[in-house]
């Protein structure tokens, strides 16, 4: 239902910074990744990777994305199916005085 | 104290890394540098062959200057290789092949001549992989609606080059 992962790269930066840990919750418990939330999900090439989601087709496939421009192109990236997605990040874990956040849907505009 | 509780946990591998990748898109692509690495090829056989006709006496200071002038055509030749993968790979895309779908098998002679060029000291094969060059820099230039000319390079081994007209 829950996983933790810690965060490797810059990507989703300010959002998510190197080191920090995520928790996140499963899809089928939260429910379908939407438009904006940050995912965990199993890619191919990469393993393990969080990503904003960028746009969901019309088949459930997700087009992912860093929240900064020195994230992988997305073209590069690919899509995921839905069945790659494990779940949805909701709490943000890091070091010092930021402490715990929850994680919000983020409809990106770019 | 929940961070330094999650990576102690993370240090004794309960907690997986999520891949947040970073491969930063600087979009710097030029042609210039291979084409000088080129030239260098073409340089470092002239000078081979210059100081094959006047050998000197001192043997120790001729092998000297001599490995160093291969170990500088055998790397620029390498150069020209990287450097043009990385242009061929990263920078073209779909539109770009589609509007030069020669520039596969252009980069694929690149490859070959420059191997030639590394292997032996034959001045024409070095020469034939600048005008290989000069035509993957128009290319280059082209997709980006960039006109070239092309100049004898105003130092030796005074060789047309292809430049781009800015």
């Amino acid at each position: 239902m829950l996983r933790l992962a810690r965060v490797a790269g810059i990507s989703m930066a300010p959002t998510l910074r190197d080191g920090d840990f995520v928790v996140a919750v499963s899809a089928r418990w939260w429910g379908r990744p939407r438009r904006g939330d940050i995912v965990l999900g199993e890619h191919a090439e990469l393993g393990l990777i969080i990503k904003r989601v960028a746009d969901v087709d019309g088949q459930g496939r997700l087009t992912l994305a860093g929240d900064n421009p020195f994230s992988r192109e997305s073209a590069l990236l690919g899509s995921l199916p839905a069945s790659a997605v494990w779940g949805r990040a909701v709490l943000r874990v890091a070091p010092g005085a930021a402490g715990l956040s929850r994680l919000h849907r983020l409809v990106p505009t770019r | 104290m929940f961070h330094t509780l999650l990576s102690k946990a993370h240090a004794q591998g309960a907690i997986p890394d999520a891949q947040a990748h970073c491969d930063i898109p600087c979009k710097i692509y030029d042609p210039g540098p291979i084409l000088i690495a080129a030239l260098t090829v073409v340089r470092m056989i002239d000078i081979l062959e210059d100081w094959r006709k006047h050998r000197p006496e001192d043997d120790v200071a001729f092998i000297n200057t001599l490995t160093r002038a291969i170990a500088q055509k055998e790397e620029h030749a390498s150069i020209v290789k990287d450097s043009v993968r990385v242009i061929w790979g990263d920078y073209f895309k779909a539109p770009q092949f589609q509007q030069f779908p020669q520039i596969h098998q252009l980069t694929h002679d690149i490859m070959l001549e420059a191997g030639a060029a590394k292997q032996g000291v034959n001045r024409e094969d070095a020469v034939k992989l600048v005008e290989l060059v000069n035509q993957f820099a128009e290319i280059f230039w082209a997709t980006k609606n960039v006109k070239t000319k092309r100049a004898v390079c105003p130092y030796p081994p005074s060789i047309e080059v292809v430049y781009p007209d800015l």
